[in-house]
């Protein structure tokens, strides 16, 4: 009897003698799909560490395991199937490098599961990056993901893919991900209190994207050199806030925030720098934007048919138009601050008496005809707005326009030491020419 | 006495002229105070203080390069040096292009004497422009003047004295300038839709201060605001050979005018 027991103790040191060496088995000799059996031998609730090494892909995760990998893991995927595929609740898989290299309509990473924590991976993909399907709860972290290209390929945006991709998948958050050279850097379709918070989104088409969202949080983010930074449609109850959407400014679509039929959201705290258009809102009603900076766009803020927006406290400066509209009466816009406006403070209350109205004459007659738009700003122009003063009551205006910026001017002054010297050299150029043939007699 | 001596006479006629000091002092002024407006904001790229430059480079050099250009011709005639001049052994051609390049020297030593005031107060106080920007606007205000003082010489051609120079000049500059997309939105409003964009496009090729306009607002990067009309033209003028194409456009542009105030002067002077 005694015996029995000792044999059945000795048969568990044994199993758990051999999960523990297993990995360097794998570490020895890294055969093709080493990790699917690993993971094939592990127990739920294990974690599977991946030592630094090449590895072959479409790999199954369908137990709940923590797939670790050690600096220098790293799976290679040729296959058409996902490099990684989940299917099962409560993975965790951390600090591996993933290279999707088919071409095929894939992904890197597949989520069919809930409550899934991915972080610290470095994705390299010719497909999707990562892609949720009904899949909640989860927690995606820290993670890179970029456009598998060989240096100087062009690829077209359009054949390219998403970078996350989220579809009928809620209650997500995703943060801290650094996303590069994708289709979409995080696209959400119909899914709902998903939290997209500090990612860093560049070169890609639109940075942050939904479609059919409830309750999406968009926190901290930074989107640069796309042609769109954050693209919200059709979405209700939004929190777009303390977000930097930058340069985003050479294609002829290119916005730092578009909001398409967007409703009820709030919109705040968010700066846009260098866009083409900082703030484009179409169809969209009773949002709250405040205290937003918009700085040097070629459009502050553009505005079609939508109503009923509160714009407060936002700051507007050196944009080439601050802002535009048409079609959008009922907006209810107090106390921004407008650099190219000088208002009348008689009050002392820091809000000027008269108003700051949006002249829709060039967006109507722009809408009209596209081909004016090439009189952007032209002193011509302005000379027509300005002659084009009917109907005033009808524009959307600030009724009590802030005389200072709401929030602080944080930008240094620059000194500009190549501009100073090459001053001076006009300078120098200009007095001696003048000295010779204008005041010196000959 | 060749072209050489007719521009240097006429650099020198220029400076000894209380309007170029006039001028000069106006545009130092008001880059000037452009700078100090937007002195909390960086110049870069194409934003709101470089389009409010760009506008104020657009109103005053065509202007200061249509009055003394036209001026200085007609001056010739009203105080009979062209007599005088026309008793030499000096061709027309000589005497015109002289005229036009010591003009044009003066309005770049006006310009480079209010760009080295303003460049260097901005650098020193804060705000000043970036480097590739500024020299844009340099080289743009330079080719500007260059432009309109061949214009300039074609209305001193046709004037008989300074008024008329100074009408013509004061009318040309409304419509280059202010009355432009006026004039252009309500003319086209009676072409068929589908021309809109090619007469746009053809008539911005005959009128010098638009052709500058768009060109720096695309070399300012700010080629995306003019929207999907008009994607092909500013991905071509972006590229290096687009700059080249430009010079030589405005080339064409100046010699053309320059060559029709030759050609009047010339037959002016046989018939005397």
């Amino acid at each position: 009897m005694i015996k029995r027991k000792g044999g059945f103790a000795a048969c568990l040191f044994l199993f758990v003698v051999f999960l523990g060496i297993a990995p360097c088995a794998a570490c020895a000799s890294p055969s093709k799909s080493a990790i699917q059996q690993l993971i094939d031998e592990a127990m739920p609730g294990d974690t599977v560490t991946i030592p630094s090494g090449e590895y072959s892909g479409a790999i199954t995760i369908d137990k709940r395991l923590a797939l670790v990998g050690e600096p220098g893991a790293v799976i290679v995927n040729d296959t058409a199937k996902p490099a990684l595929t989940i299917i099962a609740d409560g993975v965790t898989v951390s600090g591996i490098t993933i290279e999707q290299r088919s071409m095929e309509e894939s992904s890197a990473i597949e989520l069919a599961a809930s409550k899934a924590t991915l972080s610290k991976l470095d994705i390299y993909t010719h497909s999707f990056g990562i892609r949720l399907r009904k899949s909640n709860r989860n927690e995606i972290a820290d993670n890179s993901i970029q456009w598998l290209g060989e240096s100087g390929q062009q690829v077209k945006m359009s054949a390219k893919r998403n970078g996350i991709d989220l579809y009928d998948s809620h209650d997500n958050v995703i943060s801290g991900n650094r996303i590069s050279s994708m289709n979409d850097g995080i696209y959400q379709e119909s899914s709902h209190r998903n939290q997209v918070t500090g990612n860093r989104i560049d070169h890609s088409r639109y940075g942050i994207h939904c479609m059919y969202t409830e309750g999406t949080i968009i926190r901290g983010n930074a989107g640069s050199y796309n042609v769109t930074g954050a693209m919200v449609m059709g979405v209700t109850d939004a929190i777009v806030e303390d977000n930097s959407f930058t340069k985003q400014s050479e294609n002829v679509n290119s916005q730092g925030l578009l909001l398409f039929d967007v409703h009820t959201s709030t919109i705040e705290g968010n700066r846009v720098e260098g866009n083409r258009v900082g703030f484009y809102i179409e169809q969209s009603s009773k949002n709250d934007i405040r205290n937003n900076r918009i700085v040097r766009n070629f459009v502050g803020i553009q505005f079609l048919e939508s109503e009923g927006n509160e714009l407060q406290a936002n700051d507007f400066i050196a944009n080439v138009i601050n802002a535009e509209a048409t079609d959008s009466p009922d907006n209810r816009l107090t106390a921004n601050f407008w650099d190219n406006f000088s208002g009348i403070d008689a009050n002392g209350d820091g809000r000027s008496d008269i108003a700051y109205a949006i002249n829709p004459f060039f967006q109507q007659l722009t809408h009209q005809t596209p081909a004016f738009q090439l009189f952007f700003q032209s002193p011509g122009m302005q000379f027509l707005e300005t002659m084009m003063q009917s109907d005033r009551s009808s524009w959307t205006m600030d009724t009590e326009p802030l005389m200072m910026p709401a929030g602080q001017q944080t930008m240094a002054a620059k000194h500009n030491s190549y501009t100073f010297w090459m001053s001076l050299c006009l300078l120098l150029i200009g007095t001696i020419i003048i000295y010779n043939t204008g005041v010196k007699r000959t | 006495m060749d072209f050489r001596t007719i521009a240097i006479r006429e650099i020198r006629m220029g400076f000894r002229n209380p309007w170029a000091y006039s001028f000069m002092a106006l545009f130092t002024a008001f880059s000037l105070i452009l700078l100090l407006i937007n002195s909390r904001n960086a110049v870069e790229g194409y934003s709101g203080v470089t389009s409010a430059m760009l506008n104020l480079i657009l109103y005053l050099v065509p202007l200061m390069s249509l009055l003394l250009g036209s001026f200085s011709l007609t001056a010739e005639k009203e105080e009979g040096s062209w007599r005088l001049l026309s008793a030499y052994p000096l061709g027309t051609l000589s005497f015109i292009a002289g005229k036009y390049a010591g003009l044009t020297m003066v309005l770049w030593v006006i310009m480079f004497v209010g760009y080295g005031v303003s460049g260097m107060l901005g650098a020193v106080f804060g705000g000043g422009f970036a480097i590739t920007d500024f020299v844009l606007f340099v080289a743009f205000s330079m080719g500007l003047s260059f432009l309109f003082v061949a214009i300039a010489m074609m209305i001193g051609t046709f004037a008989r004295n300074r008024w008329q120079a100074l009408t013509i000049s004061v009318a040309i500059w409304f419509f280059a300038v202010i009355g432009w997309s006026s004039l252009l939105v309500a003319i086209l409003g009676m072409v068929p839709y589908l021309y809109v964009k090619s007469a746009l496009v053809f008539l911005t090729f005959l009128n010098p201060a638009e052709l500058v306009r768009l060109f720096v607002i695309v070399k300012l990067g700010g080629g995306s605001i003019l929207g999907p009309e008009y994607y092909d033209w500013v991905h071509w003028i972006s590229r290096t050979d687009g700059t080249l194409w430009f010079v030589l456009i405005c080339m064409l542009w100046a010699a053309a005018a320059a060559g029709i105030a030759y050609m009047i002067w010339e037959r002016g002077r046989i018939r005397e």
